[in-house]
């Protein structure tokens, strides 16, 4: 076998590595010569899996809390390329020219080539196993499926960018107004990135997004029109998305507003707090 | 991949071979699955998506229908999305609630993309226990999905 670390003692605990992708090529390899012929790893891998599929969602600056002093934003970027540069050569050599669009949640942005290259990896070797007949119509269905990118839940996957995938989410719904917002906020060198959706909003109306400083002014990002038929409503199911820039330190937003504008004047269709 | 199912089939060559070919299908079929942020590593899942074939063939001595496979694969599915928040919201407060070694160890492999061993000589503890605190962060986060009773 191979002389990797971990020989001669019994490996029950790589497992969680082995689930995690984080065992070195020649330990993974070491690892799975022992989940052959032990099922309790084997039940601990599938019980793993789940947890590791979750993992996958947590970004690690916005969601744990500072332990020691990270700086913000541009660091998580680096951080998450790096990842990405790391696991790109890991799965299955040979693999390239599946486009990126493979997938569906747009928190997975940056890792997704990875993904995308393992699973070309396991198409082109389905494909020479001689994968005919019967199974010729199954993998057109896979195929179309893969190629549209599937399934949307949130949304964020019709906007794909690098915020998508470092920024922080913020959502609220107005109980008096009904309307909705999800917001994707993501700090860059030049101020915040703010990308936004709307919906349960009906029209025709004038709206805005107006950004409230901590030090209580206001800046407003973006203005649009919704049309007679609404955004996220059952005429129009589909939500208004949109991205505004803004000067402002993401540190410096206390709040953001989506307002209505009339000759009659302005209110509040819904507040989130940043 | 080949290596471990030849292992599972106890050296059947030709078993192993269709064994690989259904897990490499079923891989494709939920090839929009893997794709998203579900499965970093393909190779776990293809691992164990490979043992149930084995272990259902022995169960229904290969007189099952073709429509029956893929169906285990529900357990490494995604419910709805609010499912998926509210499991998510139970995961990040499993992280925090670990204790500062255990919640170290995912940062410095999982999130920031070592390998454990690369984590361990940075933080200058034996591999083993490195490997050790990667398994019983992820226990915890497991125990604390099941208690919330979110987990499937």
């Amino acid at each position: 076998m191979s002389a990797g670390p971990g020989q001669g003692a019994v490996p029950h605990h790589d497992v969680a590595s082995y689930a995690l992708g984080v065992l070195g090529e020649q330990e993974a390899t070491h690892f799975e010569t022992h989940l052959a012929a032990c099922d309790a790893c084997a039940r601990e891998l599938e019980s793993f899996l789940p947890v590791v599929d979750l993992l996958s969602d947590v970004r690690p600056t916005v969601d744990l809390p500072p332990r020691s002093a990270q700086p913000p934003g541009d660091d998580l970027g680096r951080r998450r390329a790096r990842r990405s540069e790391r696991r790109t050569p890991r799965p299955t050599a040979g693999a390239r020219g599946l486009p990126a669009t493979v997938g569906r949640a747009a928190g997975s942005a940056l890792r997704r080539p990875a993904v995308a290259a393992a699973v070309a990896a396991v198409v082109a070797a389905g494909v020479t196993a001689g994968v005919t007949g019967a199974f010729g119509t199954v993998r057109e269905g896979g195929r179309s499926a893969a190629a549209a990118g599937v399934t949307t839940s949130t949304p964020w996957d019709r906007l794909r960018g690098p915020d998508l995938a470092t920024g922080q989410r913020l959502a609220a719904s107005d109980p008096a107004t009904g309307v909705h917002a999800d917001l994707v906020l993501d700090s860059a060198p030049w101020g915040t990135r703010v990308t936004f959706a709307v919906s349960h909003v009906a029209g025709p109306q004038t709206c805005r997004l107006v950004a409230v400083r901590r030090d209580g002014g206001t800046e407003v990002l973006s203005t649009w029109l919704v049309p007679a038929d609404g955004y996220g409503t059952s005429a129009q199911p589909q939500p208004l998305v949109l991205q505004a820039a803004t000067a402002l330190d993401r540190r410096d937003i206390a709040r953001l507003r989506v307002e209505s504008v009339a000759a009659s004047g302005v209110h509040d269709l819904v507040a989130v707090s940043a | 991949m080949f290596a471990f199912v030849l292992r599972l089939t106890s050296g059947d060559w030709q078993r192993a071979e269709d064994v690989v070919q259904e897990t490499l299908l079923r891989a494709w079929r939920n090839a929009d699955r893997l794709g998203g942020p579900a499965h970093p590593s393909v190779r776990p899942w293809l691992v164990t998506v490979a043992r149930r074939i084995v272990i259902d063939e022995h169960r229904w001595t290969r007189a099952r229908p073709q429509e029956a496979l893929g169906q285990d694969l529900d357990v490494l599915a995604e419910g709805d999305h609010a499912d998926r928040v509210l499991q998510i919201m139970t995961l990040t407060e499993g992280l925090r609630t670990l204790s500062p070694a255990h919640r170290e160890i995912l940062v410095e492999t999982y999130m920031e993309g070592r390998t454990v061993a690369e984590a361990a000589e940075r933080l200058g503890v034996p591999l083993g226990t490195a490997k050790s605190r990667v398994f019983y962060a992820l226990a915890a986060l497991r125990t604390a999905l099941a208690e919330k009773g979110v987990s499937q």
